[in-house]
């Protein structure tokens, strides 16, 4: 369990002037110890860039991240990341993969691959374990990154939309299976994903940010008890919250713009207005 | 998790590369036709060239017949000239190769991860990968006499370049991601680059391994022609001077069989047994 604060974060790429992108303005948030937090946003909002910062894996342009107090000023070991295209290692069995972290940390062998197999068997992966990672699924392979992070026993856990490349199934097996993990362990997780439904099922608390420059946009509590309803009055209204900062963020209802393509293409139905010169010697041209 | 996502897709285990026509196509259900037609095409061409040949419109002490090319290999087997020949080429192979292993997989190694090493040393490496091993070969015996350290020396400086160039392509192109796990993990130089580095850079050192063997054959057979007095390259061209081309040919063939056998049996087998199994790409 883990405090993090993370204090007025901001990342420009580029260089300054001309052509850089603000990627990250002002962004604050204080995770508390045990915490489920979701940043959820459309690409390119920066979501990604914080995590990234937090992980120690990018350096901001200002602002500072406090684990537990301690700045962060790169990767360490109480924090362990779950890649969105799982990153295992096809060179490695699937044992080997979730001993990484251990053996990056310079655990013995024997030690390593026992502690690797005991996590394999509670996850219902030790069948797996001698298994290299192209003979399983994508939700396998998720799961035995999950294991690789949660190795090394990291008090932060950091997921960049982990589940995004599954389908609508295992996702939701995924999901349940984290929550239970988080569960058994109270580690601070911050997770970041583009599903509004994903951060509503797994969240205490929902921060949604805005594009170019990525900005906190609105903090919703899900006070939602576990296991969610999703049919539940109150669990449609977070979705409709939510959704409506991000349609709003999104600048949906532009549509207009589009009656344009009839111009250029005309249009098949009856109602449909006279096709252009141009069009009909072309459609006469081709019988 | 049962049937969330087919597997990846396994790449270079074994079968030959299909064509785009066929992916286009669908399903391989035509391979043995395919494999069958390989064989076929290669009789058919035994078949023109017997008939050519025997049709006496061209004298067969120039254009011998496949039977004639086979019974000259037979004489040489039973004589032992051509056992001896093979092992002659063979060994002189091995050693200039293992050589170049011993020395290029290193060198491509430190030159893929060290930028210094590769702004050092690459202008000089692109200047001297494209001169062809044989024009080694005046010098080599210039400097060490006709025979077996001449062209150990041509092998070796032939087979080194791939290997190294492929090797360093191989270190410098890993994937971003293998590197962010080493970072998040906090992985120890040594450790990342034994464990994660080389192996991620493997379909390129097997490229390497492979392209580094089969220009050295090519290179140990032109060699040996100017170079040696023994050898599959010195078989054929002694052949020559004896006017026997069914002798020339027949040598030809052993070294394209001895050729196809190395470079394709076995440098697929080892592609199998790391990448393949893996389900990396084969880096071509």
């Amino acid at each position: 369990m883990s405090r993090v604060e993370i204090r007025h974060l901001n990342k420009i790429y580029g260089p300054a002037g001309n052509g850089h992108v603000v990627a990250l303005q002002d962004f604050s948030l204080d995770i508390r110890s045990g915490e489920f937090i979701c940043l959820l946003g459309p690409s390119g909002c920066g979501k990604t860039t914080a995590l990234n910062i937090v992980a120690g894996l990018l350096k901001q342009t200002s602002g500072e991240v406090l684990v537990d107090g301690r700045r962060v000023t790169g990767p360490g070991p109480e924090r362990a990341y779950v890649f969105q295209d799982y990153a295992l290692f096809p060179w490695m069995s699937v044992a080997e993969n979730v001993a990484f972290g251990l053996e990056s940390q310079g655990w013995a062998v024997a030690e390593r691959l026992a502690r690797a197999h005991a996590i394999l068997k509670v996850m219902g992966l030790d069948k797996f374990a001698r298994s290299y990672p192209k003979q399983l699924s994508g939700g396998m392979r998720q799961r035995v990154s999950i294991a690789r992070a949660l190795a090394v026993n990291p008090r932060v856990l950091l997921m960049d939309e982990p589940f995004a490349a599954l389908d609508a199934f295992t996702r939701a097996q995924l999901q349940d299976e984290l929550l239970s993990i988080w569960e058994a362990l109270g580690k601070t997780v911050l997770f970041v994903t583009h599903n509004i439904d994903e951060a509503v099922q797994l969240a205490d608390r929902i921060v949604v940010m805005t594009s170019r420059p990525g900005r906190m946009k609105l903090v919703v509590e899900t006070d939602l008890p576990r296991p969610r309803d999703v049919t539940s009055p109150r669990y449609l209204e977070l979705v409709s919250t939510v959704r409506a900062a991000l349609s709003e963020e999104m600048g949906i209802g532009h549509h207009e713009a589009y009656r344009g393509l009839a111009d250029i293409l005309g249009r098949d139905d009856e109602t449909a207005p006279a096709r252009t010169a141009a069009q009909k010697a072309r459609d006469h041209a081709g019988h | 998790m049962p049937g969330t996502e087919a597997t990846a897709p396994t790449t270079s285990s074994g079968a030959a590369p299909r064509s785009i026509m066929d992916r286009l196509r669908g399903p391989r259900s035509l391979r043995f036709a395919h494999a069958a037609a390989g064989y076929a095409f290669l009789v058919v061409l035994v078949l023109i060239w017997h008939l050519a040949a025997s049709s006496g419109l061209y004298p067969s002490h120039l254009l011998p017949t496949p039977g004639a090319v086979m019974a000259a290999l037979q004489d040489a087997f039973l004589d032992g000239n051509l056992v001896w020949n093979v092992s002659q080429s063979l060994e002189r192979q091995l050693v200039g190769y293992i050589a170049s292993v011993v020395i290029g997989l290193p060198l491509g190694l430190w030159l893929g991860w060290s930028r210094w090493a590769q702004s050092a040393l690459q202008t000089t490496i692109r200047l001297i990968y494209p001169i062809p091993g044989v024009a080694w070969v005046p010098l080599a015996i210039l400097w060490f006499g006709l025979g077996f350290k001449s062209i150990i020396f041509a092998i070796f400086i032939t087979a080194v370049f791939p290997i190294i160039v492929n090797t360093a392509a191989g270190v410098s192109a890993i994937d971003e991601q293998y590197l962010r796990v080493i970072k998040v993990f906090g992985t120890k130089p040594a450790r990342a680059f034994r464990r994660v580095v080389v192996p991620a850079a493997m379909p390129f050192i097997l490229t390497g391994l492979r392209l580094g063997y089969g220009t050295g054959w090519r290179v140990i057979i032109s060699a040996e022609i100017l170079a040696a007095t023994d050898g599959l390259g010195f078989m054929i061209d002694n052949a020559r001077w004896q006017l026997r081309p069914d002798l020339v040919i027949g040598g030809m063939v052993i070294i394209g069989v001895v050729g196809l056998l190395v470079e394709t049996v076995f440098f697929d087998w080892l592609e199998r047994r790391t990448i393949g199994r893996w389900g990396m790409r084969r880096a071509d």
